[in-house]
């Protein structure tokens, strides 16, 4: 074996640590399965470091050192990735052998996509007490959002993203209100908010926060709390803009 | 039809639709949406019974974090995949737009009590989902134990 097949595993772990860090999973996971991976393939003095913005992973095989760090680029939560890393790790170990790793790739349809946009956003207005009016009039607003999601500039951050969303749902909401009787522009909103709603990384960041992963925590609470912010801000301002300016 | 079977009805769909955009494998979409029948029916039998946001959210939100994990050891993938969607139901959607809605309206009362109830909400989700990841924890150090 020659000495770059030597260390092509620490790369094969490095990326799928990349990937499941990009696709939302938890930073327990990242650093566990990097570290399984490098163990099986004969790494000691392993250190793995995973914060919602950087991968640092540290190790010696023999007497050489390895070192890798990357900066994280959240993208949106992907859970076939996740799956898909898991399972190529546990082959890895398994099998001891360096699997291909292929770019992901949605499961479904853009349209199709677009349509369970629409359904939740729909099925979320009724849950909250909305009508079927109110749940059809919501799919606008959930497509506008999963629009821009979709076509989302890389320089534009998620706080801003969040704001300009949910700034534009707000304001669909509120102009159906004007125009259409009947139809009540809360329930279209708050159908609307559950698309953008970061309450998961909340219950995430906790979690880190009590399991002793301090750094990676209080990021993922920030991240949640200003991105909480931004939403609010956007709605706030849809609200504010046709309560004092248009009525 | 009861409001309380719209709320389940209306959650299962939503998980469902959830899952799809979140990207979930299709052959775990049936597990997914299962979470969220027993998240929804969950936090509607605890709200009735509990009266009280945060341990009701808790509550739901504990079984909603115990189903993912046995799920997901049976099924052979990571409990995220299962419970992210699952929980959606749990996210306090409505108490979140009226904590906006009440403070662009001045209405200091009904401001301070969803602001709260948010909090309620999101406290709660974090410590159900704690709980089940300490016993988890507690039983692979037990079992790392035994085999070392």
């Amino acid at each position: 074996m020659n000495s770059k097949n030597d260390y092509k595993y620490f790369d094969t772990a490095c990326e799928i640590g990349k990937r499941l860090a990009e696709s939302g999973a938890e930073a327990y996971r990242v650093e566990n399965t990097v570290e399984i991976i490098l163990k099986t393939f004969g790494a000691h003095d392993i250190s793995v470091f995973s914060i919602p913005t950087l991968l640092l992973i540290f190790a010696k095989h023999e007497k050489k050192r390895l070192f890798f760090s990357v900066r994280i680029h959240k993208t949106d939560i992907d859970l076939a990735e996740i799956e898909r890393m898991n399972e190529l790790s546990r082959r890895m170990c398994k099998s001891k052998s360096f699997p291909e790793i292929s770019d992901s790739d949605y499961s479904y349809s853009k349209v199709f996509r677009l349509f369970c946009a629409a359904l939740s956003t729909g099925a979320f207005c009724i849950y909250f007490g909305g009508t079927p009016l109110d749940a059809v009039l919501c799919s606008v607003p959930a497509l506008a959002i999963s629009l821009f999601e979709n076509n989302k500039p890389f320089s534009l951050g998620e706080i801003a993203f969040s704001f300009r969303a949910s700034l534009i749902a707000g304001l669909i909401a509120c102009f159906f209100e004007m125009i259409i009787p009947g139809c009540s522009s809360n329930k279209i909103m708050i159908g609307a908010i559950m698309l953008l709603i970061p309450g998961l990384s909340i219950g995430n960041s906790i979690r880190d926060l009590l399991f002793g992963d301090i750094l990676s925590g209080t990021l993922s609470l920030i991240n949640a709390v200003t991105g909480g912010v931004s939403i609010v801000g956007g709605f706030a301002f849809a609200i504010a803009f046709f309560k004092y300016a248009v009525n | 039809m009861n409001r309380e079977l719209i709320e389940i009805l209306t959650s299962v769909l939503g998980t469902f639709a959830f899952a799809v955009i979140l990207n979930a494998p299709k052959n775990r979409l049936l597990f997914v949406t299962l979470g969220g029948l027993i998240s929804g029916t969950c936090l509607v039998i605890f709200q009735a019974l509990l009266n009280n946001t945060f341990f009701s959210v808790c509550a739901a939100s504990f079984i909603t974090a115990l189903y993912s994990e046995i799920f997901a050891r049976l099924i052979k993938t990571p409990s995220t995949v299962i419970f992210i969607p699952s929980s959606i139901p749990l996210l306090p959607g409505g108490s979140l737009y009226y904590t906006v809605y009440n403070l662009i309206y001045f209405n200091k009362n009904n401001f301070t009590h969803y602001l709260k109830e948010t909090a309620e909400t999101g406290a709660g989700i974090a410590l159900g989902v704690t709980a089940v990841a300490i016993i988890i924890f507690s039983i692979r150090s037990k079992r790392n134990a035994k085999t070392n």
